[in-house]
């Protein structure tokens, strides 16, 4: 992706365009830092406001915690384009300047999800355009959603899950990338491998699938996922009254899997699925219907501001 | 909620200036390509100072210094391939990231964690 080129960043609520070469640095739950080859261009923390939201107490918290590393910290007025581009909340700009470098950054609040968010942009020397790729930056952001579906899109991967899975772990990792979510019956798994013609050159993907998808002991078919070559997975139906009786008071466990194999993009991507049911077809399904590669899920375009 | 807990401080070494660097290969390093295609390196290791002192104690005067191996899989050995001592690393991610069309950070990733585990063990130094 050149830099000229604009990509959608989602992560749990959040999502704005950013500049192509700019890339997740640091990764939290409620956190991105994104880089660009000259370091770090962009922070954004953001949080669930319990209560009346106070900007005048957070700007003072902020404005405290940024003049303890001996920077000065004024507040700004928001210039036309981003008064015009953050309608939708209630903002309040600032920045601060320190020995070689200075930030400016909005502090944002939205009355609709209670979300507050605070961007801030870096002003590196060498990087470039920091101010005009801040308004298209913030123009873009968005906190909530408008279809009970959460987005996740970091890399060049993208997912639209029920809002009921909440994220517990992620890792990414050069070639593996796992996304861990606890839902309200079952946990799920988004995974990512890459490059896909070396894993599979050893193994076909079922085989993959047992030893680097937790699939032990599944029961596998061939299946096609998204128009893409993959395998899904389960565990044996329950056979014996032990096992029944297990199963109907919760004390069983049951594995759902799928993996394909993305070959124009060299990827395997994987859902798993497990809970103390058996996971049904229409919950697989609304999972891995709604994982896939950057190119082949676009995002709603009429979303919401704010 | 927690705000800003600190600022980035400046990097050291910008992640444009660390991609500029070139790997450079040890002299003391012998390779052998297997019929596989895997590569083996073959690299001198030094023993511990207390280690070295112990085996002259021990009357060991005159023992060869010892060589370790590592074999390289496929993709280890495709980037060891392109260590030619004059192309930057910048040059090896993004050629690495086209062999297997992965995205640009994640093969600079992979390539310099390859490269600082070459490193480590003494088989490449950077320039």
């Amino acid at each position: 992706m050149s830099p000229t080129d604009w990509k959608t960043i989602a992560w749990n609520g959040v999502r704005f365009a950013v500049p192509g070469d700019w890339e997740p640095g640091r990764i939290g739950r409620r956190h991105l830092l994104l880089e660009s080859e000259p370091g770090p261009v962009m922070e954004i923390k953001w949080g669930t406001v319990k209560g009346r939201f106070s900007r005048r107490r957070q700007l003072r918290e902020l404005s405290r915690r940024i003049g303890r590393k001996r920077s000065t910290f004024q507040e700004r007025p928001l210039s036309g384009e981003w008064r015009t581009s953050l309608s939708g909340f209630e903002a309040a700009g600032f920045q601060w300047d320190a020995e070689n470098e200075r930030a400016m950054g909005v502090l944002l609040y939205c009355a609709a999800c209670r979300t507050a968010s605070l961007i801030q942009f870096f002003d590196w020397p060498g990087t470039q355009n920091i101010e005009r790729n801040a308004g298209r930056v913030l123009a873009s952001f968005r906190d909530h959603g408008t279809d009970q579906r959460v987005a996740w899109a970091l890399y060049d991967i993208v997912a639209f899950l029920p809002d009921h899975y909440t994220l517990e772990r992620h890792r990414f990792e050069a070639g593996r990338f796992v996304l861990e979510f606890k839902g309200r019956r079952c946990r799920l798994t988004l995974f990512r491998w890459a490059p896909a013609e070396v894993l599979l050159q050893k193994q076909r993907l079922f085989e993959f699938a047992e030893t680097f998808a937790g699939g032990a002991g599944l029961e596998f078919r061939m299946l096609t996922i998204a128009g893409h070559p993959g395998v899904e997975g389960r565990d044996p139906a329950p056979t014996g009254w032990m096992a029944c009786l297990n199963t109907r008071l919760g004390l069983a466990s049951f594995r759902r899997l799928r993996l394909w194999h993305v070959a124009g993009r060299n990827r395997i991507l994987g859902v798993r699925l497990e809970g103390r049911r058996p996971i049904d077809d229409p919950e697989m399904c609304t999972v891995s219907d709604g994982y896939g590669m950057d190119h082949e899920k676009a995002f709603p375009t009429a979303a919401e501001p704010g | 909620m927690g705000w800003i807990t600190k600022k980035p401080s400046p990097p050291q070494l910008s992640r444009g200036e660390a991609l500029g660097c070139i790997p450079v290969k040890s002299r003391h390093v012998r390779e052998q390509r297997l019929e596989s295609g895997e590569v083996l390196v073959f690299y001198p290791v030094t023993v511990r100072p207390w280690m070295a002192k112990l085996a002259r104690w021990l009357g060991d005067r005159d023992s060869p210094p010892r060589t370790a191996k590592l074999q390289l899989d496929h993709i280890g050995s495709a980037v060891w391939a392109m260590l030619d001592g004059q192309t930057p690393l910048r040059r090896i991610a993004a050629a690495f990231a086209e062999d297997h069309r992965l995205e640009r950070k994640e093969a600079e990733v992979a390539v310099t964690q390859f490269i600082r585990e070459l490193g480590r063990r003494g088989l490449i130094g950077l320039r």
